[in-house]
């Protein structure tokens, strides 16, 4: 049965109207859990935009990107994962667009030598990326240890050398990811506060 | 010590978070959904908020569009 889903999935790869029709169906059955991941997905990364992008817009780009077929459902790739790699675009693309509008306005006509793909950090960029930072980190304020891991995360340490940097045992460093779960999730129900 | 790339590490942050959230079990986010079990009137605003963006043409017949109140 799997393997006959995967091998329609496959062929439905090569007609975008077809693969928009598989998305929409798969967005229609979500789960309330998985509507709640996606929501919280959307938050994380949203919140951490400049010019304030809401959530929502982030989202529905997102859809509407799945659905035109303008980037294909793989098969065997859960609908949340592929949405959220949709997303992870969108935020690149978005940070990316604000550096060249900033270098643009900084160098002018005049700079002759910008270059879109420069590494070279300008200080609205690091300023918005410092702030996005702290956002995150607020929202695990009320916990030492999943800040410990927060950071290590941050860094790009393994589960590893996080635990032994911060000297946590196996069973501490998994509660403390659970409670970070947890409030990952939470941010998602955040549309419940007035 | 390593320079202080505040985008760097943010994407790399967002990217590992996301990751958690892939990986939380539905019983997970179960748990946390009833702690707050959603008003009935929002539980939806997700999938209904998912039909705005135009959806694509169906092929063949003119036939109603799925997610769309008939």
């Amino acid at each position: 049965m799997e393997m006959e889903r995967s091998v329609e999935r496959r062929i439905r790869v090569e007609d975008p109207a077809a693969a928009g029709q598989d998305v929409a169906r798969a967005i229609q059955t979500l789960s309330d859990a998985d509507r709640l991941r996606l929501e919280a997905l959307a938050r994380l990364r949203a919140q951490s935009l400049p010019n304030g992008f809401a959530w929502t817009d982030l989202l529905h780009e997102a859809i509407r990107r799945a659905l035109e077929g303008v980037r294909p459902w793989p098969p065997n790739v859960p609908i949340v994962a592929f949405l959220a790699g949709i997303m992870r675009s969108i935020w690149s693309e978005h940070w990316r667009r604000g550096r060249r509008e900033a270098d643009w306005l900084r160098i002018g006509d005049a700079g002759g030598g910008w270059d879109a793909d420069t590494q070279e950090p300008n200080p609205e960029r690091v300023v918005a990326a410092a702030q996005a930072l702290a956002c995150v980190y607020r929202l695990f304020a009320h916990d030492g240890a999943v800040l410990q891991i927060i950071a290590g995360l941050s860094d790009g340490l393994t589960a590893e050398e996080i635990r032994g940097r911060c000297g946590m045992s196996e069973l501490e460093y998994d509660t403390a990811r659970k409670r970070m779960r947890r409030a990952l999730l939470r941010l998602g129900l955040a549309w419940r506060q007035p | 010590m390593r320079a202080w790339r505040p985008f760097t590490d943010l994407e790399r942050l967002l990217d590992a978070l996301e990751a958690e959230l892939l990986a939380a079990t539905d019983d997970e986010v179960k748990r946390v959904l009833r702690a707050a079990p959603p008003a009935p009137a929002v539980r939806d605003a997700i999938v209904a908020a998912a039909w705005t963006p135009p959806l694509p043409p169906e092929r063949g017949a003119d036939r109603p569009r799925p997610g769309r109140c008939n």
